[in-house]
C-alpha cells in the first residue's frame, strides 16, 4: 500500500497543528459556532446526538494490520471500545471527547492515517472494489489511480468550499462492488477497441433525499488525462453548483438540471483548456504510484494444498461458511475472506477493539498483513492460502466473525440511525435486530438466496437505502418512527433505484411486511436460481404491494 | 480613510480606492469599480488613467466566468474577488483560471468574509492580498499562509503536482 515519506508525513503532522489551533481559537471564543463547523468537519469531527463523531478515513478501503491495531487502542483509549465501519469504507467513533480529538489525530497520523475530508463540503474520502489487486475479474489495480486522486483532492486549494460534499469512485472490475454509480463522479477503468487502457467517466450520481444514478460524460479518456479531466469536472461545478439551497446543491442536481450533454459540453471545454497543463501525468509517474501497490509474493503451491475441501466435507458449518463468506482470489490457491460484520450481536459494521487487534493477528498470521472495508461494512482479509481457511475460520468463529451471511438479507446495510446520529429521524438499528430475529433461522434465509436490503435512519441515505433490492428508509410523522419500504433497488452494474412500495409503515408492521414480501417472492420465482431482484424485475410491484397492503391500496 | 489589508505576506495599509459607481474619478491614484461600471465606462477609465498616470481594476462578482473578460486582464491591475460568506468558494475558482489560465499578474484581492482559516487555499489559488473581515487579528492571520510547507496538487502559486519531486529531487 501506498507508504508516506516525509512530505506527506508533513502535510498531516501540519494539520493536525492546524486543527489544535482552530480547536484552540473555538474555546477562546475567536471562532463562532458556525465559523467553527466547516473546519471540525473537514477534520472528520461532527457533534452528535450524544456525543461527538469522529469519522476516520479509510483511502480506498486499504489497511494493514499496524492501522487496524492502532484504531483499535484508538477506540480502546479514546471511545467505549467500539468502531462503526460506514458505507463509505471509513471508521467512525462514537463516543470521542472533543478535546481529545487533536491528540486522536495526532495517534492517527503515526500509522500514515487521518479524518481529512470526511466530511465537510469538499471532495471525500476515495472509494474502490474491496477486491482491488486481488479480484479475477478487474483489469488492474485501481488503487494507483485511487491514490493519484486521494492525493490530488487533499487539500485541493480550488474545491476546499465546494457546494456540497464531492464522492469518488474508482472501479476496475465487471462487478461493480463499489456502487460507482452512486458516487458524485466514477471512474470505470476500461479497455477501448484497440486494447488500449483509459477511463469511462460519469458524473452526477447521488443517494440522499434525490437520489440520481451517475451518467457517462465520457466513453474513453486517456489516463495521462485523468486529473485534467477531474479538474474541469469540480471546477464547472465548484462554478455552477447550487449554493442557495444544500438540498439542490450536489452536482447531480447541476447534471439533471443543466441536461447530460450540456453539462458535457461545459466540462469538455473547460478541459480543453487545462488538458495540457502541468495536470498531464507522465508514465513514469503514473508508474511510480504502481510500485506501492505490488502484487506479494504468492506460494505456487499454495494450489495443491485441498486440505480445506476435506475438511468441508467433513463439516457441513465450515462449507456453509465457505459458500457464503470466502470470495475468489485472482491467485490460484489463495482466497479473500469476508470479516462477517452482521448477525455478531452488534449493529452492522460495529467492531469492538479486541476484535479490531485480533482481525489484525489474523492478517499478519495468515494473510499479507492486509486488509479491507466495505461499503456494505464488512472487512475482507485478502491473500488466504487457501490451505488455511479452516484456520481462519474457526478463529473468526472464536470472535464471533464468522457468520456464513454475506449477501443474504441478514448482511444488511444499516446506518447508525436515532441511536447516535442527529440527523435521523427512526432507530434503524432496531429495526435490524427485529429483521435478524425474524430471519434467525439461517437455512431460511439461505434459501432466500442473494438479497441486498439496506436501510436508512433519514432522507440523507448513509444506508443506501434507495439502491437497496429492498429499501427501508425511517421517516418522521408528526414525531413518530415510520418507514417507507422500496423495491428493486440495486447499486452494481446493473444500477436502479427502487420503487416505492406504498404508504410508510408503524415500526411494528416492518418486519411482518418484510416477511409477506419475501414470502411473494417464494411464491413467485422461478426456481432458487432466480434472485430477489431478477423475480421483481420480472414481476413487477403489484404482487408486493397486494400482499402488504391488500388489492384496494395497490394503486398508493 | 485607508485600512489595513494583508499584500504579499505583509499587513500594510491599503492603497486602493474602491470607487462606487456614483463617484467621481479622483484626480489620480488607485481605484477598482463594480463590473458594472467597469463595462460601461470603459475608454472613461483607460483614459483617466493615461491622464494622470493611475491604476485601475474591477470587482468582480462570483457568478462571472472570468474568461468573459479576455484581453481586459492584460489592462487591470486589480481584480477584487468576493467571499460573501467564507464557506463560498467559487471565486477560487476565479483566481485559478486568471493565474493559470489568462496569465493574469496584477493584484487579486479577497473581499467581504474573509478568515484566516481559509487564507491558505485563498492564497494557493492565486489571491495575494487580503482584506481580513473587521474585528479579526490580521498579524495573526498572516500566520495561516504558512500553515502547510508542502502540497499534493498543483495550483497558482506552484502548478507542479507534488509527486513530481519523486524525479526532479
Amino acid at each position: 500500500m501506498y507508504q508516506y515519506d516525509d512530505f506527506d508525513r508533513r502535510i498531516i503532522d501540519q494539520r493536525v497543528e492546524q486543527f489544535r489551533g482552530q480547536l484552540a481559537r473555538y474555546h477562546a471564543g475567536e471562532l463562532s459556532e458556525d465559523e467553527f463547523r466547516p473546519l471540525r468537519l473537514q477534520n472528520g469531527l461532527y457533534i452528535q446526538r450524544f456525543a461527538p463523531m469522529l469519522r476516520i478515513a479509510v483511502p480506498y478501503g486499504t489497511l494493514s494490520s499496524k492501522q487496524l491495531r492502532k484504531l483499535g487502542e484508538i477506540a480502546d483509549r479514546y471511545d467505549k471500545g467500539w468502531g462503526h465501519f460506514s458505507t463509505r469504507q471509513n471508521l467512525q467513533l462514537n463516543w470521542p471527547k472533543l478535546d481529545d480529538v487533536p491528540d486522536i489525530l495526532a495517534e492517527l497520523a503515526s500509522v500514515e492515517m487521518h479524518a481529512v475530508q470526511t466530511s465537510g463540503n469538499c471532495i471525500r474520502n476515495v472509494c474502490t472494489d474491496q477486491f482491488a489487486g486481488v479480484a479475477p475479474d478487474e483489469l488492474e489495480d485501481p488503487r494507483p489511480w485511487a491514490e493519484i486522486i486521494r492525493q490530488w483532492s487533499t487539500f485541493h486549494p480550488e474545491f476546499a468550499w465546494l457546494p456540497r460534499k464531492f464522492k469518488i469512485a474508482v472501479l476496475a472490475a465487471k462487478h461493480d462492488r463499489a456502487a460507482s454509480r452512486t458516487h458524485d463522479i466514477a471512474v470505470h477503468i476500461v479497455e477501448n477497441e484497440q486494447g488500449e487502457r483509459g477511463f469511462a467517466v460519469y458524473a452526477g450520481g447521488g443517494l440522499g433525499r434525490t437520489p440520481i444514478i451517475g451518467v457517462k460524460i465520457r466513453d474513453f479518456l486517456e489516463p495521462v488525462h485523468l486529473l485534467s479531466y477531474l479538474d474541469a469536472i469540480l471546477r464547472v461545478y465548484n462554478r455552477l453548483g447550487r449554493r442557495d439551497n444544500k438540498h439542490r446543491a450536489r452536482i447531480k442536481i447541476l447534471v439533471r438540471d443543466t441536461g447530460p450533454e450540456e453539462f458535457t459540453r461545459m466540462v469538455e471545454d473547460e478541459w480543453a483548456r487545462i488538458r495540457d497543463s502541468e495536470l498531464k501525468l507522465a508514465g513514469n509517474e503514473i508508474d511510480r504510484f504502481r510500485t506501492f501497490f505490488p502484487r506479494p509474493d504468492y506460494d505456487a503451491a499454495a494450489a495443491s494444498d485441498d486440505s480445506w475441501q476435506q475438511q468441508a466435507n467433513a463439516d457441513e458449518h465450515f462449507a456453509t461458511w465457505l459458500k457464503y463468506n470466502v470470495v475468489q482470489h485472482r491467485e490460484a490457491g489463495y482466497r479473500n475472506v469476508y470479516v462477517a460484520l452482521k448477525l455478531h450481536g452488534e449493529p452492522p459494521g460495529d467492531c469492538s477493539a479486541a476484535q479490531m487487534q485480533a482481525i489484525a493477528d489474523l492478517a499478519d498470521e495468515y494473510g499479507k498483513g492486509e486488509l479491507r472495508t466495505t461499503h456494505n461494512q464488512n472487512l475482507v482479509l485478502t491473500d488466504i492460502r487457501q490451505g488455511d481457511l479452516h484456520a481462519v475460520w474457526q478463529k473468526l468463529k472464536a470472535l464471533k466473525l464468522a457468520a456464513p451471511v454475506i449477501g443474504t438479507i441478514h448482511d444488511m446495510i444499516c446506518c447508525p440511525g436515532l441511536d447516535y446520529c442527529s440527523l435521523a429521524n427512526a432507530g434503524s438499528i432496531s429495526v435490524a435486530e427485529d429483521l435478524h430475529r425474524l430471519f434467525e433461522d439461517l437455512d431460511y434465509a439461505h434459501d432466500l438466496g442473494p438479497l441486498k436490503l439496506k436501510m436508512s435512519g433519514c432522507m440523507n441515505g448513509c444506508g443506501h437505502h434507495s439502491v437497496g433490492e429492498i429499501g427501508i428508509l425511517g421517516v418522521d410523522k408528526k414525531g413518530v418512527e415510520f418507514y417507507q419500504i422500496t423495491l428493486g433497488g440495486s447499486a452494481e452494474e446493473d444500477i436502479s433505484l427502487g420503487d416505492r412500495l406504498g404508504p410508510s409503515l408503524a415500526q411494528k408492521d416492518v418486519a411482518p411486511a418484510i416477511e409477506t414480501i419475501l414470502k411473494v417472492y417464494l411464491a413467485q420465482r422461478e426456481g432458487e436460481e432466480e434472485r430477489f431482484l431478477d423475480c421483481y424485475r420480472r414481476v413487477g410491484i403489484k404482487p408486493f404491494q397486494e400482499a402488504v397492503y391488500g388489492p384496494s391500496e395497490r394503486a398508493a | 480613510m485607508s485600512r489595513q489589508i494583508i499584500r504579499n505576506g505583509k499587513v500594510i495599509e491599503d492603497d486602493w480606492v474602491a470607487l462606487q459607481d456614483d463617484d467621481a474619478l479622483p484626480a489620480s491614484g488607485k481605484v477598482h469599480v463594480s463590473l458594472d461600471r467597469w463595462q460601461k465606462e470603459k475608454a472613461g477609465i483607460v483614459s483617466w488613467a493615461e491622464g494622470c498616470g493611475g491604476q485601475y481594476g474591477v470587482r468582480i462578482p462570483n457568478t462571472l466566468d472570468v474568461n468573459e473578460l479576455g484581453d481586459e486582464w492584460l489592462i487591470l491591475s486589480i481584480a477584487v474577488l468576493e467571499f460573501p460568506n467564507f464557506a463560498d468558494g467559487r471565486a477560487l475558482s476565479q483566481a485559478q483560471v486568471l493565474r493559470r489560465q489568462l496569465g493574469y499578474t496584477g493584484e487579486i484581492r479577497a473581499t467581504g468574509d474573509v478568515q484566516r482559516d481559509q487564507m491558505y487555499h485563498m492564497s494557493r489559488s492565486g489571491i495575494n492580498a487580503f482584506e481580513v473581515k473587521e474585528g479579526r487579528d490580521i498579524h495573526a492571520a498572516i500566520d495561516s499562509l504558512r500553515d502547510f510547507s508542502f502540497a499534493y496538487q498543483g495550483a497558482a502559486d506552484n502548478p507542479t503536482p507534488g509527486f513530481r519531486r519523486w524525479f526532479t529531487q
